[in-house]
């Protein structure tokens, strides 16, 4: 017999998880269970083609003196003890480095204009909790749409950066907070024009595109540390470090070479947390890129100065 | 589609939602919960016929995923960050039950992790005393002390932020 608090507790814990974020990949889960199978399969075949190994080098040694003994294991030793041929190394033209992932990913820019891109991450700070914040980015216009928190804390932030026909960067800024019925709009300016050629195209906008990739490749050195499944796809990890410290993972889809997470270390000389942020190419619907580029505000909502 | 395929997309399907709930209340973060899921179905279909020998899938696969979620609290490097902060989608208004909810959430990441498992076996999977033991590989006397501890943590923990809003 649970007493009333176990009952309420059992109650909330249900409550808690009753938010049903996306289903399993069940046909990747299998694809991955069957390699990881076959692979457990071709291992302990290696090893009896070690052992056969160890056997040929001592029969190799003796057939020097016997005839045909030698050559009899050294026949079987091409042969797994299953009979099977053993693994072949993979093919130079397919051997994985960070350059060709860098490359892969690369290649995605000419796609990057059919999605939305969200990005869910936590943010880092010593001494207060972190909070979670969800950014939509319309990598055709570059302009982002920020949501944070829930209940009275809830706030939703648009961007949108540009330079001027002066060549000056700005930010126009809107947001909403929901608590207080309130929203303010700023429009920053940068302190003059920009050195150099404007850069073209979107200015604004925080996804892990390609250029944003090689930003994070050209921090560091990079290398491939595994292939783990990170919110139903199986990834390639890529850590960038700089010197010994590490300072960037990046989790790229094998298939589509889309960034899926991001993690960005502080170094062994800072108390803060990493942040993770993990991404969803999202295809584009009219509501949605209508949301992300034009700010909302409710009806009853009072503008109130920036910062308030 | 062989049978093993069969049976275990059967498997998968059915309790692949129960378990990424049990594994988002002792990681505290949907992704990571996913994660482990994904590593514990793995592992399922690898060894699948043993799984079934076993006479009773879902417990040996349950026993599957604590091991998962011991091991990457063994390895902080593999853990991934827990997220602080509501899961739940945001609505215009502050709901006190939902707020509450979330220091709850916060509470059971603060346990020791046996005990997190402990509660969230009796309380979230209403596993009884015996069969939470036998999945933690305990006694039953430590399923009660552990849940017992937990429940004056999460009491305490509770009070106490209650108290500062």
């Amino acid at each position: 017999m649970k007493s009333p608090e176990e009952i309420r507790l059992s109650h909330d814990l249900h409550r808690i998880v009753d938010v049903r974020p996306g289903d399993l990949d069940i046909d990747a889960i299998e694809r991955s269970g069957q390699r990881q199978r076959r692979r457990g399969l071709a291992v302990r075949g290696l090893a009896g083609v070690a052992v056969l190994g160890v056997a040929v080098v001592g029969s190799l040694a003796a057939a020097n003196h016997s005839g045909t003994a030698g050559r009899v294991a050294g026949q079987a030793a091409a042969r797994t003890p299953t009979g099977k041929a053993a693994v072949q190394p993979a093919s130079p033209a397919n051997v994985e480095t960070v350059a060709y992932v860098e490359k892969h990913i690369a290649a995605t820019a000419s796609n990057l204009d059919n999605y939305l891109v969200k990005s869910v991450s936590n943010t880092s700070s010593v001494g207060t909790p972190s909070v979670e914040i969800t950014i939509w980015t319309d990598p055709r216009t570059g302009n982002t749409m920020l949501q944070q928190g829930s209940g009275a804390g809830r706030l939703t932030y648009w961007e949108h950066d540009y330079f001027d026909s002066d060549r000056v960067l700005q930010s126009d800024q809107t947001q909403v907070n929901y608590g207080p019925r309130t929203w303010w709009k700023y429009d920053m300016q940068g302190d003059g024009p920009v050195q150099g050629p404007v850069p073209s195209g979107p200015v604004g906008g925080d996804y892990p595109g390609p250029a944003q990739v090689k930003q994070w490749l050209d921090s560091g050195v990079g290398k491939i540390v595994g292939h783990p499944y990170v919110d139903g796809h199986q990834t390639v990890e890529l850590s960038i470090s700089a010197g010994s410290v590490e300072v960037h993972a990046i989790f790229a889809d094998v298939h589509t070479y889309q960034v899926v997470r991001s993690i960005k270390y502080f170094g062994p000389q800072s108390d803060a947390p990493p942040i993770t942020a993990n991404y969803q190419w999202v295809p584009r619907t009219s509501a949605m890129v209508k949301l992300v580029n034009n700010p909302v505000i409710p009806a009853g909502f009072t503008q109130v100065p920036v910062g308030d | 589609m062989s049978g093993r395929s069969e049976e275990f997309r059967e498997f998968a399907r059915d309790r692949g939602w129960p378990l990424q709930q049990t594994a988002y209340l002792l990681c505290g973060d949907w992704h990571a919960a996913q994660d482990v899921v994904q590593e514990t179905l793995i592992k399922a279909y690898r060894h699948w016929p043993r799984v079934k020998r076993a006479g009773n899938p879902d417990a040996y696969v349950r026993g599957i995923l604590l091991n998962e979620v011991r091991d990457r609290w063994r390895r902080p490097e593999k853990a991934v960050p827990v997220a602080h902060f509501a899961a739940e989608p945001a609505v215009p208004d502050a709901s006190d039950d939902i707020a509450r909810r979330d220091r709850l959430r916060q509470a059971l990441l603060e346990l020791p992790l046996q005990q997190r498992m402990t509660v969230v076996l009796r309380y979230l999977e209403d596993q009884t005393q015996v069969e939470t033991a036998k999945l933690l590989g305990c006694s039953e006397g430590t399923v009660k002390s552990q849940s017992s501890r937990a429940l004056g943590t999460l009491r305490t923990f509770l009070t106490r932020t209650e108290s500062k809003l």
